[in-house]
């Protein structure tokens, strides 16, 4: 299977922060979601996937190839919606199809007119006058209407109510069923993630935790509830996170052999992402 | 290059009814003064190369400005589009900006003078519009390499520096047209125009010089582009 994206060994150091050392792998016609708190370096991956800032070191591989030769060429096949919509306020959308008509080989109209009219975008009205939402849908309009293989999402789901938001995932999920297409996704929404993603990548502080299959990471792993004793009792290297509190500790272990009388239950990709970061481990 | 260019032309197109006024105050300022002191306006071209250059310079920082404020530049990169192509976008449309409006001026002043006067000085015509070009390329070439590479406000003092350059220029011009003796200030006073002190070589010379530079600091733009993290 090829590799959408492939990030090896990418470093990129800040005076306060440093996205270290991050290595991971988007399989074509898959979906990989980045999670992590706020600053932990999801955005700037992006950036250094679409080389908008420098990085120190490290390799970038879109679509099979490096970042940094003839990428203007790869980004046809590349939709993108960043966490914010970057069209100027003065803007309407025959202006925007007018615009991505001289950028995208590939643009479609036609597709434009249907994602405008599937997400009720006003014609006649100035970005300006759009909300955020709106706004949001009309970047992942663009995106979605000029054939792209990949499509990369910083917090494009942000801001939208639920029913918009499931309505996009479908059409996300339409996008992938097609084995050459793929999403990268950053969100805090992370019910959002759980729906559409295969893959999950989790940067803490700038450090990738893990970056695995969904499926195989719920599996992995169980959220336990269990006196002081019985928690003491279990094995170190099982224990990826706990809470303590007055009455009771709770903790994210590995799979395994489970004592008598702790409750177990399976943990969502958001209970997993809280342990790790916040937990007292 | 043409997306770029598409776009900053509907951003020009969005200020259209401000360039109208504009437009439509500088021809009623053009008639009352020929109405009242049609000398005045033969000599005085101050005023119409002001306005027909100033209007294009200010569009272009607001365009920057806009462009930065709703993180264009951000998105621009993830566009298919290569970094020399934004480049050359930029700069393509603030030369046409620029000899569009100075063409205006001086058709403005052609067609004023035949009507209202005794016929329009066709080296004034050629004056009015070649001089400011030049200045304008001057100033644009001087600024925008720091925008690629600094951003938005080191961009802005780039272009204050470029101005003051130009106006240090222009006045070194006059001093050696005129004289060093010669009271500029006196001179204009009198409401000789600055550009009247310009002679026709120094114009075409400007116009040269003016011309190497944009696209010198277009070529340089391109290498600069973002080279540090803005």
């Amino acid at each position: 299977m090829k590799n959408a994206i492939e990030i090896t060994g990418l470093t990129k150091k800040y005076k306060s922060f440093t996205l270290d050392n991050i290595s991971l792998s988007l399989p074509s016609g898959c979906v990989m979601g980045l999670i992590g708190e706020n600053g932990a370096g999801k955005s700037t991956i992006i950036k250094l996937i679409f080389n908008t800032i420098k990085r120190d070191s490290g390799e970038i591989k879109v679509l099979g190839r490096d970042n940094r030769d003839r990428f203007e060429q790869v980004k046809q096949d590349v939709g993108v919606v960043l966490d914010e919509a970057c069209f100027p306020d003065c803007v309407k959308l025959r202006d925007i199809d007018a615009i991505m008509r001289n950028i995208y080989k590939s643009w479609s109209k036609k597709q434009f007119d249907s994602y405008c009219e599937k997400f009720s975008l006003p014609r006649d009205k100035k970005f300006k006058s759009f909300s955020r939402g709106m706004k949001m849908k009309t970047s992942i309009a663009v995106a979605l209407s000029h054939g792209a293989k990949l499509l990369v999402l910083d917090e494009a789901t942000s801001g939208l109510d639920p029913i918009i938001r499931d309505e996009i995932l479908d059409i996300f999920n339409e996008f992938t069923r097609d084995e050459e297409h793929s999403i990268l996704v950053s969100s805090h929404i992370i019910s959002d993630l759980e729906k559409i993603c295969d893959y999950i990548a989790f940067i803490h502080k700038g450090k990738l935790k893990f970056c695995e299959e969904k499926d195989a990471l719920l599996e992995r792993y169980w959220v336990i509830h269990c006196g002081e004793e019985a928690f003491r009792a279990l094995p170190h290297n099982r224990i990826a996170g706990y809470k303590k509190s007055k009455y009771e500790v709770e903790a994210l272990i590995t799979d395994g052999a489970m004592p008598n009388g702790i409750l177990a239950e399976r943990p969502s990709i958001e209970d997993i992402m809280l342990f790790m970061s916040r937990g007292d481990k | 290059m043409k997306g770029t260019f598409i776009k900053n032309l509907i951003f020009l197109r969005s200020g259209s009814m401000k360039i109208f006024l504009i437009l439509m105050l500088t021809l009623e300022f053009a008639v009352t003064l020929i109405l009242l002191l049609p000398d005045a306006f033969m000599r005085n071209s101050v005023l119409k190369s002001l306005i027909f250059s100033v209007f294009p310079l200010a569009v272009t920082v607001q365009m920057f400005e806009y462009n930065s404020r709703c993180k264009w530049d951000i998105y621009v990169d993830s566009l298919p589009l290569s970094r020399s192509g934004i480049v050359r976008g930029t700069y393509a449309f603030s030369i046409v900006l620029y000899a569009a409006m100075l063409a205006f001026g001086a058709a403005v002043y052609i067609i004023f003078s035949a009507l209202f006067l005794h016929g329009p000085n066709l080296d004034n015509a050629f004056t009015l519009f070649c001089f400011p070009l030049a200045i304008l390329m001057f100033i644009t070439g001087i600024s925008l390499p720091f925008y690629y590479k600094f951003g938005y406000s080191i961009f802005k003092v780039a272009m204050l520096v470029g101005v003051g350059c130009a106006g240090g220029i222009i006045g070194g011009i006059i001093v050696h047209t005129l004289g060093e003796n010669a009271i500029i200030g006196e001179n204009v006073g009198r409401g000789n125009s600055v550009l009247n002190f310009i002679p026709p070589e120094f114009t075409l010379i400007s116009l040269a010089v003016g011309a190497i530079l944009y696209l010198a600091s277009m070529l340089l733009s391109g290498k600069l582009y973002k080279t540090v993290d803005l």
